[in-house]
């Protein structure tokens, strides 16, 4: 059985030298991934989606959507730099070369901006859990009551959500239009939780740096979401098909 | 891996900073005049673009300025 570390680091603390250089490595290494994913979101989707909105409304939340990624951004790469990290390179890199497949490609339609917001922000939510009474305590501060990160990433789930319900509601072609980007975000949502059997997650929980395991998490997001796409009248797509990760 | 601070770190996060708060001011005066001025909405969603497009190109160096630059050697 492994055990787990319950000590609190400050950045003073590191530049002391008093972690282990895992734990550092680690940190740096979820600081650049957690930025790389918030700077993500705007690379997906401002390009079509600030100008063909369907409502000069929309077009708008896309705008504070954006502007509060940027936010997010700025929130950890901060933390990032103190430790060394260049996050230079996460704002210049083109979308194939992100973390994270769900960031790779481009967001073409309105039904795919609702759904990335509906199932993928809410991955980002569970992800950011992760950090809550972390052990460095800097990174802890930024999601932990009260944090305007994770009530912003609550408004662009809700959002997402509510556009979803909306464009399912209207039936037929639009209906199976918002199915089809639900198949599509939902698969990519699950493999955002990482392998099950993955090393490098249990050495994240052994150093304090995340609570659950990965398949714990994937596990409550699908008791989350799949009463959710019914709900909408959708069908659940089917969790093993294209999979990466399991 | 060096543990040295990145020299331009705060300068970026200032940088950032204001361009969130600028951003979302022009999201608000798009909003608050959504139904009564298409016009500067329009406007507003321009500047919006503009702000957003400076970010996505990433130029960092630009931003950051003087804050970017190796110290020279004492």
């Amino acid at each position: 059985m492994s055990s787990f570390m319950t000590e609190k680091f400050e950045f003073k603390d590191i530049q002391a030298g008093r972690a282990d250089p895992e734990y550092v490595d680690l940190l740096r290494r979820v600081l650049a991934i957690q930025s790389d994913c918030e700077i993500g979101g705007p690379h997906l989707y401002v390009e079509k989606m600030l100008p063909e909105a369907p409502l000069k409304l929309d077009r708008l939340v896309v705008a504070r959507t954006s502007a509060e990624e940027i936010d997010h951004f700025r929130k950890f790469a901060v933390l990032a730099g103190d430790l060394g990290v260049d996050t230079t390179y996460i704002l210049q890199r083109n979308n194939p070369q992100r973390y994270l497949e769900a960031f790779r490609g481009t967001i073409n339609t309105w039904e795919d901006f609702a759904v990335f917001g509906f199932l993928i922000d809410r991955v980002g939510k569970y992800q950011l859990e992760e950090f809550m009474g972390c052990s460095y305590a800097p990174l802890a501060a930024v999601v932990e009551h009260p944090s305007r990160v994770m009530l912003e990433e609550e408004g662009h789930i809700d959002y997402g959500t509510t556009r979803t319900a909306e464009l399912a509601a209207i039936g037929g072609e639009q209906k199976e239009r918002i199915q089809r980007s639900v198949d599509y975000w939902y698969r990519t949502g699950l493999d955002m939780f990482g392998s099950s059997t993955s090393g490098r997650a249990e050495r994240y929980r052994h150093f304090g740096l995340k609570r659950r395991t990965n398949e714990e998490a994937r596990q409550q997001y699908i008791a989350e979401v799949e009463p959710l796409i019914e709900k909408m009248g959708l069908r659940i797509p089917d969790r093993m098909q294209g999979r990466k990760f399991t | 891996m060096s543990l040295q601070p990145v020299p331009f770190t705060h300068a970026l996060d200032e940088f950032l900073h204001d361009l969130v708060r600028a951003l979302h001011k022009a999201v608000e005066r798009g909003i608050a005049a959504a139904r009564s001025d298409q016009a500067e909405t329009d406007r507003a969603l321009a500047d919006c673009k503009d702000m957003i497009d400076l970010v996505m190109a990433g130029q960092v160096e630009e931003w950051v300025g003087d804050a970017g630059k190796p110290k020279p050697a004492a």
